[in-house]
Order: structure tokens, then C-alpha cells, then sequence
């Protein structure tokens, strides 16, 4: 590894929900004692895509392809990760769960008391990314971790990707809701996902309907258990 | 103009939404469609080769599809019937106008290619009566609505309803009795069968070779329609065409499995009118099957769609209803993500094929991309890959909703798609 060079991308996502979101994350990096080239809010073009705009996200990626070049990009966010892994190239991209998990964490210090269940985001599952974040979800102490019945590639959306949730807003709420309410496990606490969309969009149903159901983005549960947050 | 058929569409999605009938029905069809889909895949667990081979013909027919409509004319000819091509929307009504006329009393199986037409509208327009035969279209066409998914049109109405619709026709008061109901429809519907002068249905397969109609059916209504009345109209899409029996064979596995049936009750081949030479050899049509048969074969812009690298896949479907049970959005408002075609592989057909753009626009942008309906399509089509294309061509033409737009210019101006704002995503 050691003649890599890290640089974070949060993304825009992260970037806007800063302090639930990307400071956390920080403090994790931090945590870790790692070096890296912060990116700041950078967006990776991913909203333009799926707008249709595709002279402006061309544009985009040759703009963050000048700062990306021979480095291993970390990110949180399912979005990014996808659109560095299909339409980006030059260098190395990992999810923060790959990053840590390659770290070789085996056990982290702190218990985080919960009874959780990892929703797989669309974005991550057709990356084939589903187990790294759940080993290492099962390496903190304190936390159980059930299954969705759909799960990994059978995985089902949370409604918040493919900005319908810009459009319309209730729908994709409703999706996050009917999910919970047909297909959460019994005796679970807590949803965790690994993509900013899926947490936010799980949250917003969770607090519109006052559910009972605690939402968390995998970076939170990770600070829990480093004892950074 | 754009933007207020964004607002009725948005009101439409959201009344669906809140409609507690459409979410009760559409739960136990989701849970009941995958328990079966999955003990009929399992129990014929050879359906896996056979809708890879499937694909492969597909494919083959579509790159060749040229060729494949004039032998699939020239066989239909061969067998005493009449063959058509039609071009375009207005040619196949022409068509239909000349072999149907006015004044006619007229039976109908279920088809989603009759719709492309409008059919019903333009045959009443000419003065025709028009039954819709299946039961969920019957139910639909008495409520003046539109169907809500291709196998099950009715999905979205109650038994309730339904015994208040038929109460109204029978005159006696029905009660919300499944059964019961169908019963009525069984005996409404009885002597419209033998009255009709015509009998019209789509195809779920025509054979290139033999220029046989291939019909799948659960209720057996199609049989009636392709044979008591004396005249038996098809209208089909080219994308139907597979070139032998044997090919037919494997899309009626393939499709019933993947739409949760072991088989389908029945399956009908019908190569051209009834015919006899049991009197003296000679030949007489019409003995207790129909004495003409029309099959008219529809464009409408399956050949181009054919030729493009990418849209091409969506002509692949086989109509299976696999993806919509599968769709999270789907699954909370039914067809009122579609337009005459259902579904994330819909917009694709809206654009193209009823060239509605406005709709297909606002259709591509309901869709999260969540890439479960490729994953569970029998033809593997790619449909998030599809509506990725789409939303590029969308885009081109300037026909983005507003929020969309918004994000575009945020990102060009602030690097961010939030912008300054606190508004979106
Ligand atoms: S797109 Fe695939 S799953 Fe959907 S109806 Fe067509 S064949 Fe079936």
C-alpha cells in the first residue's frame, strides 16, 4: 500500500449535510490516521447523468480527473462509488467499508448496542458491493445484524436514487415507508445503510410517519464504534 | 404545455398512492405473484436455458426483422388467411376500417397493441359495438377506466366494486361474491360470443414459417373470440414474429413460468380459417370456426426502434409482467406509471412506440434506476441502461421538469446540485 496516496471525496450529498454526514466521517478518517487530499464538496457528476445532461457530466469528470489521477479515491457515497467505478478511470476507488475492512480492523474498541438490519443501496449491490459492509458490521461488538428477506442482489430500493426524489418528493418517501412496513425484520432497532440517499430518504419516512425505527448511515455506526461520536 | 402535464401526471401518481385499495390489492398480488413465480421457476428449473435460448431467437428475429415480416405474410397467405402490414397507427385503422366496416357486433381478448390503436374508441366511432371478453378488460371497460397492469388490468379494483358494476348491468343485486361474479360474467357474456360477427385478439406469437397466431390464456375467453364469430381479426406488433412452432413453444414456458404459472390453461395455434372436405373432397371454409382470418402485423415504429443498438432490447418483452410486480413503484401506483405501456420498459415503448414524449419523460424520471426489473427480466432487458439513454435524449429535446432542470443549473453554476438552496434530493 504504501506508495498510494489517499484523497476522501464526501461528495456533494455529504457536502450539504455536513455536520450529520461529513464531519462524522472526517473524525473517522482522523481516527484512523491516515493522510489524505480532502476534495471538499465536489460533486462527481452523478446528478447530471441521470439528468440527461451528458456534455455536462463529461465536462465534470474531465474537471475532477485532474485531481484524481494516480490516487485511491475513498467515498461513502453509493453514488459516487458507482460513477467513479463505470464512468471515471485513472485510478482506484473504495467504498469507506472496503477502505476499513482493508485496513484489517479486526475488532473495534467501543460496543454499540443495537439490533440492526443493512439495507443494501442499489448502487453499491450493482457494484457487487454487499459484503463489506456487513463484516464488518458483524465486527463490532454490541451490534446484531439481521436481514432483509430481499436481500443482496434480490435487495429492494428504498425509493431515494434516480432523483425522483427531486421530483417527487412523497413518492419516494412512500417507497422508504412501504419498505419498512412490509419488509423491516422482527426485533430490530435500527436500519443502516451505506449510501446517503437511502439514509436520508429512510429518515424522512421514518420521522414523516413517526416510526419507531432508528436510521443510521454505516459511517455513524463506524464512529460509534471507534468512539469518535 | 410541458409543464402542466408534469403537474396532472404528479396528481395522478399521488392520488394512486394514497389509495388504499390500489396499496391492498397490489400487496397481496406482489406476495402471492412471487411465491408462485418462484415455485414455478423452481419446479421447471430447465426454464432457465430455454429464455437464454429465447433471447438468442430474439435477437436473431429482430436483426433480420425485415425478412422475417415478409415470410411471416407469405406464410399467413398460404394458409388461406390475409396478411397486413401496417406502417403506421393511421394504416392499421385504415385496415381495420376496411375489414370491420360499421354496424358490427364485435368480441375482444385481452391486447395492450389494441390499445397502441385506441382501438375501442375508433371501432365505436364507426358505430360498433365492442365487448371486452377477459374479465379484469370487461371490468375495466365497463368502468371507463384504463388497465392498471398487462395481465391483471383490474388490479387495482375491489370485489366491492366490481358487484356494484355488475349489479348495474344485471339489473339484480350482486353481492361481492368472487365467484359469484364470475359467474355473471360467464353468463353475460355467453351469447355475445356466439352473436358477434367479429372476433378480435392480439398474438402473443405469430410463426414466421407456418403463419400461425399463438394465443396464451388462462380463461379461455381467446378461444371463443379467435372462433365462434364468422370473422377473426389479429393485430399484432412485429416484435411478435419468432421464427418457428418450436420457438413458440419455449416463449409460452418462459412467459407463463415467469409470470407466476406452471402452464396457462390454454394455448391455441391457429393456422387460418375453419375448413372441411369431408363432403366430396371439396373444400368449403367456415365449418365451426371462423371463414375469414385477418392478421394484421404493426409497425408503428418497431422497425427503427429494431435498428438501434441500445432501444432495440425493449422490443424483447415478452410481456411476462415480471418487472412491474418487481417495481417499487410500480408496487404503490400501478399503471399510472406507464402510459399504454407499463413500467421503467414502458417509458421506453412511450417514447418510441406511442411517441408520446411528454409522458415518456416524466416516466423515465419516476424511475430510481434501482435495476431490480433487470435483474428479475426473463430477457434480461436492461432497462435502467435504457431509461439512462432516454433521459439523454430527453434532454436534448428540452423536455426536463422543472426540479430536474433546477439540478442541472445548480451543479453547472455552484458545483453542487443543491445550489444555495435547501430545496432538492
Ligand atoms: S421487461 Fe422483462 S420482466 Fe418486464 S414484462 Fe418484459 S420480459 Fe417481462
Amino acid at each position: 500500500m504504501g506508495f498510494e496516496m489517499f484523497a476522501v471525496f464526501p461528495g456533494c450529498t455529504l457536502e450539504k449535510y455536513s455536520s450529520e454526514l461529513k464531519e462524522p466521517l472526517i473524525k473517522i478518517l482522523k481516527y484512523l490516521g491516515i493522510e489524505w487530499i480532502d476534495l471538499g464538496g465536489r460533486c462527481c457528476g452523478m446528478p447530471l447523468l441521470l439528468s440527461g445532461d451528458s456534455e455536462s457530466f463529461r465536462e465534470v469528470i474531465r474537471s475532477n480527473t485532474d485531481y484524481l489521477r494516480n490516487v485511491v479515491v475513498i467515498t461513502s457515497c453509493a453514488g459516487c462509488f458507482r460513477v467513479f467505478r463505470e464512468y471515471y478511470s485513472g485510478f482506484m476507488v473504495k467504498h469507506l467499508s472496503q477502505f476499513i475492512l482493508d485496513l484489517g480492523f479486526s475488532s473495534f474498541p467501543h460496543k454499540v448496542d443495537l439490533r440492526a438490519v443493512y439495507h443494501d443501496p442499489c448502487e453499491l449491490i450493482r457494484c457487487r458491493v454487499a459484503e463489506e459492509p456487513r463484516e464488518l458490521l458483524r465486527r463490532i461488538p454490541g451490534l446484531s445484524l439481521s436481514e432483509f428477506k430481499l436481500n443482496r442482489e434480490s435487495s429492494t430500493c428504498c425509493g431515494g436514487g434516480g432523483l425522483v426524489k427531486a421530483i417527487f418528493p412523497s413518492l419516494a418517501v412512500e417507497v422508504a415507508y412501504e419498505k419498512i412496513l412490509r419488509e423491516l425484520p422482527q426485533d430490530v432497532d435500527a436500519i443502516v445503510s451505506s449510501c446517503p440517499f437511502c439514509y436520508l430518504n429512510f429518515k424522512d419516512a421514518a420521522s414523516i410517519y413517526s416510526l419507531n425505527i432508528k436510521v443510521y448511515d454505516i459511517i455513524h455506526i463506524l464512529g460509534m464504534a471507534l468512539g469518535v461520536l | 404545455m410541458f409543464d402542466n402535464v408534469f403537474q396532472t401526471y404528479k396528481l395522478r401518481l399521488y392520488e394512486a398512492m394514497d389509495n388504499s385499495f390500489i396499496r391492498a390489492a397490489l400487496r397481496r398480488a406482489v406476495d402471492s405473484f412471487r411465491i408462485n413465480r418462484d415455485k414455478a421457476l423452481k419446479r421447471y428449473s430447465d426454464v432457465e436455458d430455454k429464455r437464454l435460448r429465447l433471447i438468442e431467437v430474439k435477437k436473431h428475429v429482430l436483426s433480420n426483422l425485415e425478412s422475417y415480416v415478409k415470410q411471416t405474410m407469405e406464410s399467413i397467405e398460404s394458409n388461406n388467411s390475409y396478411a397486413y402490414y401496417a406502417k403506421s397507427i393511421n394504416d392499421a385503422l385504415k385496415i381495420i376500417d376496411e375489414v370491420i366496416g360499421s354496424g358490427k357486433m364485435i368480441v375482444k381478448s385481452k391486447s395492450i397493441t389494441s390499445e397502441e390503436l385506441n382501438l375501442n374508441y375508433n371501432l365505436k366511432l364507426k358505430g360498433n359495438i365492442v365487448y371486452e371478453t377477459d374479465l379484469g378488460e370487461l371490468i375495466i371497460q365497463l368502468l371507463d377506466s384504463k388497465p392498471m397492469h398487462i395481465l391483471s388490468p383490474a388490479i387495482h379494483v375491489p370485489k366491492e366494486k366490481v358487484a356494484e358494476l355488475f349489479s348495474k348491468i344485471s339489473g339484480e343485486n350482486l353481492p361481492p361474491d368472487i365467484p359469484k361474479l364470475t359467474m355473471f360474467a360467464r353468463s353475460f357474456l355467453r351469447d355475445k360470443f356466439f352473436k358477434a360477427d367479429i372476433g378480435i385478439s392480439g398474438a402473443n406469437a405469430i410463426v414466421a414459417n407456418t403463419g400461425s397466431i399463438v394465443l396464451i390464456e388462462n380463461e379461455g375467453n381467446a378461444r371463443y373470440v379467435s372462433n365462434t364469430p364468422p370473422k377473426y381479426v389479429v393485430i399484432a406488433g412485429l416484435e411478435k414474429i419468432l421464427p418457428t412452432l418450436i420457438d413458440a413453444t419455449i416463449l409460452v414456458e418462459v412467459v407463463s413460468r415467469y409470470a407466476s404459472y406452471y402452464m396457462p390453461s390454454f394455448v391455441s395455434i391457429i393456422s387460418g380459417p375453419s375448413k372441411t372436405g369431408d363432403i366430396e373432397k371439396t373444400q368449403v371454409l367456415g365449418v365451426h370456426g371462423p371463414r375469414e382470418v385477418h392478421i394484421i402485423l404493426l409497425d408503428n415504429g418497431r422497425s427503427e426502434v429494431a435498428r438501434d443498438p441500445l432501444f432495440s432490447q425493449a422490443l424483447y418483452c415478452i410481456r411476462c409482467g415480471a418487472c412491474l410486480y418487481e417495481c417499487p413503484i410500480y408496487q404503490l401506483v400501478a399503471g399510472n406509471f406507464g402510459y399504454t405501456y407499463f413500467g421503467g420498459v414502458g417509458a421506453i415503448w412511450t417514447a418510441f412506440i406511442d411517441r408520446e414524449l411528454h409522458y415518456a419523460s416524466l416516466i423515465a424520471f419516476t424511475c430510481t434506476l434501482c435495476g431490480r426489473c433487470k435483474v428479475k427480466c426473463p430477457m434480461n432487458i436492461d432497462t435502467p441502461e435504457m431509461i439512462l439513454k432516454l433521459r439523454e435524449s430527453i434532454h436534448s429535446i428540452k423536455l426536463i421538469p422543472e426540479p430536474i432542470r433546477q439540478i442541472i443549473e445548480n451543479v453547472k453554476k455552484y458545483g453542487s446540485p443543491y445550489g444555495l438552496t435547501n430545496r432538492f434530493l
